[in-house]
């Protein structure tokens, strides 16, 4: 981490930009709050994926926030939890195994969004969310709509954008390649519009702004990515994207090139047609 | 791993100019992949496919503020213009990203940090780790 912070740090110089956007994701296991408890399923009991204690959780922040010291790299904005919504991320979402009960899960990324913000640096940005793109709700994993709606109106209209996954196209299952993405549908315009009602549903006094805080295309063709990048751009609530990983995880591809390195997917095309957020809508890349 | 570069500092230093004013190329893949999802690009393929200047003329105006661009990665000699895998490096340099999205994985340790939250060779392990996760969650589109 340390080499990581190193290394944006001579890129903030150098280019400008490389703002950095700190986000913990899974519990280490000597914060792990107590054994698992609610629903979950027997084959995702991760000790990582359970509620962290609050103290412990405010240690972690703290140690990022004083390794960033001693590099010496301002970090802007920090995401309390990756993927609430997500039952590989954090555990229990709900207190019975039944679809209609109500999400539990909400309330406890409550207490890391306060946490968090007891943890903040002066002018450092809290960015909401990160959720995971269930449209619906599941058995163990929150709907988008679900979870924001559950959320204390206190966190949920906390000064900063909120943040949204939202991936084009679907992978491939059982080793089969992924379908080719449709560009019609690449930018989850239904995901998104419910998360937007949902957060307009807050009454907040300001309209947040949503970052698609990781996206990518399975398929790593130029025109599905393209389309969805365009169709965010003229989206003047939406004002971020962010690529997920550029070098290719095998676990979960969607990357920019490949694992080896070797091969530059086409859709590497589209996102460097938004390279250094241009003025006005790049032309099709693709 | 990516294979090592072995060409000369000097060497090294001209090709990653070129390679910054906007040259992304690519070796044939010895992978399947979809077809058309393999891409080789020159300065010359960048030029015309209007990469080399996004806001090239003709290019239609955005009804809203600019959209960002971030990026999610871990490895930071892929941040690095100087590290073994230059190439990849300065491909990523040249999305001129806004912001940099920092991964803070949970330490496998049973003892908290003293002073650093991880270790930056657990992070990619990690990293995969929690997609791993999230793809046997079942989780379509997340």
């Amino acid at each position: 981490m340390r080499g990581l912070l190193t290394a944006i740090k001579a890129r903030q110089a150098q280019d400008g930009g490389w703002k950095i956007l700190a986000v913990p994701y899974f519990t280490p296991l000597w914060a792990v709050a107590g054994p698992p408890i609610g629903c979950q399923k027997a084959r995702n009991r991760h000790a990582r994926a359970q509620m962290p204690r609050i103290a412990a959780y405010r240690r972690l922040l703290r140690a990022f926030n004083g390794l960033a010291d001693k590099v010496g790299v301002r970090v802007d904005y920090i995401t309390p939890w990756n993927e609430p919504n997500h039952p590989g991320f954090l555990q229990p979402q709900r207190a019975r195994c039944v679809a209609p009960s109500k999400a539990i899960v909400p309330r406890a990324y409550a207490r890391l969004v306060r946490a968090a913000r007891q943890e903040l640096r002066p002018g450092q940005t809290i960015v909401l969310g990160s959720l995971a793109g269930l449209q619906r709700p599941r058995v163990y994993g929150a709907g988008v709509a679900e979870f924001i709606r559950g959320l204390p109106r206190d966190v949920a209209c906390v000064d900063g954008p909120f943040a949204q996954h939202a991936y084009v196209g679907v992978r491939g299952r059982d080793g089969a390649a992924p379908r080719a993405a449709d560009p019609i549908s690449a930018a989850r315009h239904e995901l998104l519009d419910t998360v937007i009602r949902a957060l307009d549903g807050k009454g907040c006094a300001q309209r947040k702004a949503l970052w698609i805080a990781e996206t990518g295309t399975f398929d790593h063709r130029c025109d599905a990515m393209s389309a969805a990048l365009r169709s965010w751009s003229v989206n003047d609530r939406i004002d971020a994207a962010f690529q997920y990983t550029f070098r290719n995880d095998r676990r979960y591809p969607v990357g920019l090139v490949s694992s080896s390195l070797r091969d530059t997917f086409a859709s590497y095309r589209a996102w460097y047609a938004f390279a250094g957020s241009p003025r006005q809508l790049p032309s099709n890349p693709c | 791993m990516p294979p090592p570069d072995h060409a000369a500092p000097g060497a090294t230093a001209r090709r990653r100019d070129t390679m910054i004013a906007g040259r992304a190329c690519t070796a044939s893949s010895r992978h399947d992949r979809p077809r058309g999802s393999r891409v080789t690009i020159g300065l010359a393929g960048l030029a015309l496919l209007g990469v080399l200047a996004p806001a090239a003329a003709g290019a239609a105006p955005a009804s809203g503020p600019p959209l960002a661009i971030g990026l999610t990665e871990n490895d930071p000699r892929l941040l690095m213009g100087d590290s073994p895998i230059w190439r990849a490096a300065v491909k990523v340099v040249a999305l001129k990203p806004a912001y940099i999205r920092v991964l803070i994985p949970g330490s496998a340790s049973s003892r908290a940090p003293a002073a650093s939250p991880t270790g930056t060779r657990r992070s990619a392990a990690a990293r995969s780790s929690s997609r791993a996760v999230a793809a046997s969650a079942g989780c379509a589109g997340c």
